[in-house]
């Protein structure tokens, strides 16, 4: 099974000329194997944060930088295999920037998967942002990698359905830095269960590739650079030999 | 032991300065109020004989396959050294090309030349329209080796400039000489120039000092044409899509920028594409650099004489100052509502101003003409 197995020191490798295109990250990932004829890429967008102004007014130099980036993508040259939009297409979580942002990703030529980011969710808790793109969390086979998005911008159900008075306090707490209203991110119990019984049906040879908002990892909680339960999916993710969060 | 000998040397087409000689050597001795240090390389030192060389060679119509053009006829010092009111240059045979000829004056301050800086140097781009098909349609440099290695005129100069005759004078010479006039071809001394660096309350009218407040203000546009405490070159040396040209190939660009992706151009093939196609020439940067930052992304002229060289932007497409204002104004488009360019600089967005405003922009840019060259306004005005 070696010539799957992924080269990690080449396993991400982005386009510089791409990540400097554009407001966005933009970036082109190669999926490196030791037989390198096996070797596929994907596009990677995110961080779109289309936000209204008022009825059809938006801000434009989001909306600039979202339609430049597809644009851009669409040229990619070889062409990806797919795209991954990250997340946070939407600043305050608004249906009319979230369809708004999903007419835009729509001009995209390419098959394109959507990961959640809190921005997304805090208004509805993800209710306009399904109904676009589908479940919050899912996952995926391509070319012999595994690939997972997660729902990991949770926090504790009595911040987020007891503590605020509207919907929209909500989304505007969970925004701000070195907010101490802010609540940490988590995947949370029913997740990490979903990711163990779609772990189980994986070969631990077989490379994972897992798309998550927040890192899988404790970094600094008052930016949300954090994950409450970072340790129990890193104990999922342990017994396979290639991992790979984006 | 400075300065041996002092002259200005008008005669050798330098407008401006002082050139001091040492040793045959000549430098700058300061620039012109406004205007930075004159960046001369090591390896071609300025000196007046070689001044002169390189402007009977700029204006020597027998290096064209006709014999009808030189560097000159799109370069005419009487039109500010560009070929004003063409939209684009004419070569030989009257063909056209794609772009607008942009000035000499102060380019020694570009740090690339042509409008998508693909070649590295004033001695480098003098290699080139020589052998485009377009512009002077040589086959290859030979026949001006030929001339310049038989004129007694020329084998005169370059044996004083160079100490060389013969097969020892090669096109570096030949672009040496070229390279060595039009770097003594440094001009500033505006009005703007005398009121912003020089402290002459008068120099600006009302308008043109409020158009500058827009300049670099509302309107943005120092954020290219850059302008500094001490100095202003008007450009950043860098590319930008602005929305002109791109927007005429929109559909194009796909498969456009998918050609230049998947095939290794040589320096030559570029040269010729770029301005032989003219939907390939509106992709610009992006065929040379291959960057999608790029793609549509022209450098930033100076603006000094600019009330001078209409029409304007890469392709001339834009008849007046007020209209290339108009256009930055509407965030990038010439006709208001038109669609805006996918892949449209970051820093091109609707600015808002007022008519009021736009009259003054305008006006701020004509006092941005040099003085020696006024006169070509006053005979623009009576057009």
């Amino acid at each position: 099974m070696s010539d799957y197995r992924l080269n990690r020191r080449d396993f991400l490798k982005c386009a510089g000329a791409l990540a400097a295109a554009s407001c966005l990250t933009v970036s082109m990932v190669e999926l490196a194997f030791a037989d390198r004829r096996k070797n596929f890429t994907f596009a990677y967008i995110s961080d779109a944060h289309i936000q209204q102004i008022t009825g059809a007014n938006f801000v434009r130099n989001w909306n600039r930088g979202l339609i430049r980036a597809v644009a851009e993508t669409n040229l990619l040259t070889p062409k990806p295999d797919f795209v991954v939009f990250g997340d946070d297409l939407a600043q305050l979580g608004k249906k009319e920037e979230l369809d708004y942002g999903a007419e835009m990703l729509k001009k995209l030529d390419y098959k394109t998967y959507c990961v959640m980011g809190k921005h997304d969710y805090y208004l509805d808790l993800g209710d306009s942002w399904s109904k676009l793109f589908g479940p919050h969390y899912y996952s995926w086979d391509h070319k012999g990698v595994h690939f997972i998005t997660l729902n990991s911008i949770l926090t504790y159900d009595e911040w987020t359905h007891e503590r605020w008075p509207t919907a929209e306090q909500r989304m505007l707490e969970m925004t701000g830095l070195d907010n101490p209203n802010g609540s940490p991110f988590m995947v949370g119990e029913k997740r990490r269960e979903w990711l163990r019984k779609d772990l189980a049906k994986v070969d631990k040879e077989t490379p994972i590739v897992l798309f998550s908002h927040s890192p899988i990892q404790k970094i600094y909680k008052g930016w949300n650079f954090w994950t409450e339960d970072a340790e129990e999916v890193q104990a999922l993710l342990k017994p396979f030999e290639d991992v790979t969060v984006v | 032991m400075k300065a041996l000998l002092i002259c200005v040397l008008l005669g050798a087409g330098v407008l401006f300065g002082v050139i001091i000689v040492q040793g045959g050597v000549a430098q700058s001795e300061g620039p012109p109020l406004g205007l930075p240090p004159v960046p001369i390389p090591e390896d071609n030192p300025q000196a007046v004989a070689k001044i002169e060389l390189g402007k009977t060679l700029l204006n020597d119509k027998r290096f064209s396959a006709t014999g009808e053009v030189s560097c000159a006829t799109c370069h005419a010092e009487e039109k500010a050294f560009t070929d004003s009111p063409l939209t684009v240059s004419e070569g030989i045979n009257k063909l056209t090309g794609t772009r607008n000829a942009p000035t000499v004056l102060n380019g020694v301050y570009m740090e690339t030349m042509f409008w998508d800086g693909r070649s590295p140097s004033l001695e480098d781009q003098a290699l080139h329209p020589f052998v485009n098909p377009v512009e002077m349609g040589l086959e290859d440099h030979e026949p001006i080796l030929e001339i310049v290695r038989s004129d007694p005129k020329y084998v005169k100069a370059f044996k004083s400039v160079f100490g060389k005759t013969g097969k020892d004078v090669t096109m570096k010479e030949v672009t040496q000489a070229i390279a060595a006039f039009e770097r003594a071809q440094v001009v500033a001394n505006t009005p703007f120039d005398r009121w912003y660096y020089g402290g002459e309350e008068g120099a600006l009218t009302e308008s043109q000092r409020r158009g500058f407040e827009i300049f670099i203000n509302q309107g943005r546009c120092v954020s290219c044409h850059v302008v500094e405490q001490t100095q202003a070159l008007f450009t950043d040396n860098r590319f930008h899509n602005v929305g002109v040209g791109i927007n005429n190939i929109q559909k194009d660009i796909p498969r456009l920028a998918r050609e230049f992706l998947r095939a290794e151009a040589t320096a030559t093939e570029v040269n010729v594409k770029v301005l032989t196609d003219k939907k390939s020439s509106e992709l610009s940067r992006f065929a040379v650099a291959r960057t999608f930052d790029d793609l549509g992304a022209f450098k930033t002229p100076t603006l000094r004489n600019v009330a001078l060289t209409a029409p304007y932007m890469h392709d001339g497409s834009l008849e007046t100052l007020r209209d290339v204002v108009v256009h930055y104004n509407n965030g990038g488009v010439t006709n208001e509502g038109d669609p805006v360019n996918d892949f449209l600089s970051g820093g091109i967005r609707p600015l808002q101003l007022t008519d009021k405003e736009i009259d003054d922009l305008v006006a701020f840019m004509e006092a941005l003409t040099i003085p020696e060259f006024a006169h070509l306004a006053d005979e623009a005005g009576k057009k």
